[in-house]
């Protein structure tokens, strides 16, 4: 291994280090969704004998949660609840959703939350008002039927995960006022635990030997180099997209997560996991629908919307273009000086003198101060300047 | 679907112009243009071998019809005033539209395009800014401009031949043949300049030197 190899890590580590949120912050989110499962599940709760079990989701499960780019931005948590003894045929989409918001609204007011409870198509968002502001969505389900959890079995998804497949609400979906068979089907929970199998590929060996350890350690606590790949990937496309003209054409998390937890391998490198990943990513692209689909149900697809807007493929295209660019601009600036302002643009990171001498402080003395040449041109002829 | 965004992306050679240049960047945008910003450097011997190393903050905007439309490229630094060589929405002009499109037709990358036009030009201003005169010459503006390199292009003088040319480049060859050479050398076209006018007739066809002989003759448009 080279000693600019070794370098390159060592600053892929500080930046990740700059984008990670105290371990505090994922035990409070810990905390909320255990609040909230012990709330309905109070013995007054109109829900309690449908037997609610709530599990968090999305990057605070996933452990791949970042600082947000902007001070006053606020952390997204998520988790979902499955009603496990209620099925689809037993009510209307509508009144599962109005049914599960009323425990909602109460435990807004319970906790003297002052920020209205809000509706969205298939969620309910909580708003937090702490020092640290977070708003959580919680998504209500039913547990999908056996010929659903077949049907993800027919799509090739192996059982442990078909079995978790659930119904949701959308108040867009045509039935969603019947009593119908046909709610949109969703593996919310599917894909987290696939995720985890693929993050856990990365776990140092030594993790595992003390078996009884490792059950205790929750997956965001895992660090993995896919999950810390994820986390770079995503802070690259924050700080692409953070004009706000722009931002709504960002790749959405679900999908850098998605990709990268298919191409990565099993690296513990973290200089490699990221360059493989980003290297392979594409391939798991499909050219026809599903074209980003849910490991955990493939005929669910991440990247629906590319359909209705072109521009976010094409989106996703120009920052896959130049995040594998700037991990090469970056491995190639190791030590010639414009390190610090690559980081800068690439990652919105600020690496004090400290961080970046550590850098190469193991290695030998290349530190170079000239950047590299700009291209060289002999151009004996060129057309003539016009103008209107 | 239509054409891939990656095999167009491929075909445009962005890796490549990433990996080449690596102050500049690819930049959201709203619409189906693909637009490149930042700080574009480079290393130019000129014409009477002077060196000049120097670098411009640029944004381009490549739209998907490129490389048959030309990329708009605006100097984002404010370093080159409005009444050097720009358009009307302070893009740079580059060079002549025929000169673009003659040029052009070999351009299939964007950094063939950044090499062929955009650094030259810069290098142009560069060379300016030092020496008081531009390396490779100047353009008028407007319509006397355009007169200026039809004149250089068909290799006379006189810009009133130059029309002459390019209204012969906008008929069918055969009629064209049959009239009086522009030059004035009082022989047929057909026996004169032929070569260099049918050249660039199937080049770039009779359509474009149309609404070139448009744009050049007095009270037609807006240059």
């Amino acid at each position: 291994m080279t000693v600019e190899h070794g370098a390159f890590n060592r600053f892929l580590d500080a930046v990740i280090e700059h984008l990670d949120i105290p371990k505090s912050l994922y035990e409070k989110a810990a905390a909320r969704h255990r609040s909230l499962g012990e709330w309905l599940l109070r013995p007054e709760s109109t829900l309690v004998a449908f037997d609610p079990d709530v599990r968090p989701q999305g990057s605070f499960r996933f452990g791949t949660v970042n600082r947000p780019l902007r001070d006053d931005d606020e952390y997204d948590l998520d988790n979902v609840c499955v009603l496990k003894k209620l099925g689809k045929t037993a009510l209307t989409q509508r009144q599962l959703k109005e049914l599960y918001g009323r425990e909602i609204v109460g435990y807004a007011e319970a906790h003297g939350m002052l920020k209205p409870v809000t509706e969205h198509n298939r969620c309910w968002r909580l708003q937090y008002s702490d020092e640290v502001k977070f708003h959580l969505d919680t998504l209500p389900c039913v547990p999908e039927e056996l010929s659903g959890q077949l049907r993800v079995r027919g799509l090739g998804v192996v059982p442990e995960l078909a079995l978790r497949a659930v119904a949701i609400t959308d108040k867009r979906d045509p039935n969603y006022e019947k009593i119908s068979p046909l709610w949109p089907s969703s593996n919310p929970r599917g894909f987290a635990v696939w995720f985890e199998g693929r993050a856990a590929l990365g776990r140092a060996p030594a993790q595992f030997t003390i078996r009884a350890a490792v059950e205790n350690v929750p997956p965001y606590e895992w660090k993995t180099t896919l999950q810390r790949s994820i986390q770079l990937l995503k802070r690259h496309r924050d700080v692409m997209f953070s004009d706000p003209e722009v931002a709504d054409l960002a790749p959405i998390s679900m999908i850098i997560t998605n990709l990268a937890a298919r191409a990565y391998e099993g690296e513990t490198d973290i200089g490699l996991a990221l360059r493989n990943i980003v290297e392979k990513m594409p391939n798991f692209i499909n050219p026809q629908r599903p074209r980003v689909p849910n490991p955990a149900d493939p005929a669910e697809d991440y990247a629906d919307k590319w359909r209705h807007d072109l521009r976010l493929e094409k989106s996703f295209w120009e920052w896959h273009a130049t995040v594998r660019a700037d991990i090469a601009r970056l491995s190639a600036a190791i030590g010639d000086g414009s390190l610090k302002a690559r980081a800068k643009s690439a990652f919105r990171v600020d690496l004090s003198d400290r961080e970046l001498r550590q850098l190469t402080a193991t290695g030998p003395a290349t530190v170079a101060t000239v950047a590299r040449a700009a291209p060289a041109f002999y151009i004996p002829s060129a057309p003539r300047p016009w103008g209107r | 679907m239509p054409p891939s965004i990656v095999e167009r992306y491929r075909r445009w050679g962005v890796d490549e112009l990433l990996a080449k240049y690596p102050d500049l960047r690819l930049v959201p945008c709203l619409d189906a243009d693909l637009k490149v910003g930042g700080e574009l450097r480079f290393n130019v011997r000129g014409p009477d071998d002077v060196v000049i190393e120097d670098s411009y903050h640029i944004e381009l905007r490549i739209p998907p019809s490129f490389p048959a439309t030309v990329p708009a490229v605006s100097e984002t630094g404010g370093r080159i005033p409005k009444t050097y060589h720009k358009l009307d929405d302070g893009s740079l002009c580059l060079a002549a539209p025929t000169e673009l499109r003659l040029r052009m037709g070999t351009t299939t990358t964007v950094t063939a395009f950044i090499e062929a036009f955009v650094i030259p030009y810069l290098f142009g201003y560069s060379y300016r800014e030092k020496h008081g005169v531009s390396p490779y010459g100047e353009l008028e503006h407007g319509r006397d401009g355009l007169r200026q390199h039809f004149a250089s292009l068909f290799g006379v003088a006189d810009r009133a031949a130059a029309q002459g040319f390019v209204r012969l480049a906008s008929m069918k060859k055969r009629p064209a043949n049959k009239a009086p050479c522009p030059c004035g050398s009082g022989r047929r076209l057909g026996q004169c300049h032929h070569t260099i006018v049918n050249e660039l007739r199937s080049k770039l066809g009779r359509s474009w030197f149309a609404s070139q002989y448009e744009a050049i003759s007095p009270g037609k448009s807006g240059y």
